[in-house]
């Protein structure tokens, strides 16, 4: 008697459909695939994960006098510095979580603990980038 | 470093995984198959095809019991002839609006798994996907968990603005950090490249 695999995807395609309707009833576009794109996306998130949590991957930019931004999907935040800049942006994630998960917005969303580290990458790059702002030089913007 | 997958590539220690996996041994069979997946879109039909790799006597892969399923499965059987070794399966990925690049689903990984793959390969257009057994890879899973975990993943994803087949992707390269299975990612006509080993 022949030993025989099952590859059963119907379980997978089901989860598509319901997903699709899921934008669907929001009135959200099928975004477009970028699969190169992602992985590197992915690698970021998942490289280093932090004690109690993983690392997101946010983004720190130069903003209006002397501040920095952060930015995560759907929240922005400013600080004096990188660092302060990066708490601030922990601290309204919580937050934003918080309140997502107890509308049953985002239940089965986030991965990573309500009370994750949020670490940019690099973050000595990010530091340098700081400190040459500060000390008036070239700046990138 | 570049090296045609061969049976030493699939029993090696996850640090002597290569950077690229050649599969030209395989690819025109796996294009043939796929192109036979797609029956007719505009009626919506499609169905996988799937086979078994086997490394032959003169150590080359090559596909043997090719098989047709249907629409969102297909059965293969894993009995190799004699002086050719089981090294894993192949199966394609089609959907019946037309969306390609599409990577495993939960059961996919699971089943590679529990029946001893050293490689798994799936092809959904020109995207071909790869899943390679490591040292660490788990004897046994439980499917049913894995496939829970894997949608839970992929609808978390879809949730941050990720696209279909960029959601399955993360979900896939999440399972594979989790049962440390290596995975490989190309476009026809080129190599695989080594996207995450544990």
């Amino acid at each position: 008697m022949k030993e025989l695999s099952a590859k059963d995807d119907s379980s997978l395609k089901k989860t598509v459909m319901q997903m699709r309707e899921w934008r669907r009833a929001r009135g959200i576009p099928e975004p477009e695939s970028d699969l190169a794109a992602t992985i590197a996306w992915w690698k970021a998130m998942r490289a280093s994960p932090a004690e109690g949590g993983h690392r997101i991957l946010v983004l720190i930019e130069p903003a209006a006098e002397a501040e920095y931004q952060a930015s995560f999907p759907n929240i922005r935040v400013r600080g004096k510095t990188p660092d302060e800049a990066k708490a601030r942006l922990a601290k309204a994630l919580r937050h934003y979580l918080d309140n997502s998960m107890a509308e049953g917005e985002v239940v089965d969303t986030i991965e990573i603990p309500l009370y994750a580290l949020v670490t940019p990458v690099p973050a000595q790059a990010i530091r340098e980038e700081g400190e040459a702002y500060e000390a008036g030089n070239e700046h990138v913007g | 470093m570049t090296e045609r997958a061969n049976e030493e590539v699939f029993s090696s220690a996850p640090r002597q995984l290569p950077r690229e996996l050649d599969l030209s041994d395989l690819a025109p069979e796996m294009e043939r198959l796929w192109t036979r997946s797609i029956r007719h879109l505009d009626k919506r039909q499609v169905v996988e095809w799937g086979a078994t790799i086997v490394l032959t006597k003169d150590k080359r892969l090559r596909l043997v019991g090719i098989v047709e399923g249907n629409a969102e499965s297909v059965t293969l059987k894993l009995d190799v002839d004699e002086g050719e070794e089981f090294i894993g399966t192949f199966h394609t990925h089609p959907y019946e609006d037309g969306t390609t690049g599409m990577a495993f689903g939960g059961d996919d990984i699971a089943s590679a798994i529990n029946y001893g793959e050293k490689i798994s390969v799936v092809q959904s257009g020109k995207d071909i996907f790869a899943l390679v057994r490591t040292e660490g890879t788990p004897a046994r899973v439980d499917p049913r968990r894995l496939d829970h975990e894997l949608n839970m993943a992929y609808r978390g994803y879809v949730k941050m603005g990720l696209a279909d087949q960029e959601a399955l992707l993360a979900a896939d390269l999440d399972a594979c950090k989790r049962y440390r299975l290596a995975f490989y990612w190309g476009r026809v006509p080129q190599r695989l490249l080594e996207v995450h080993k544990p």
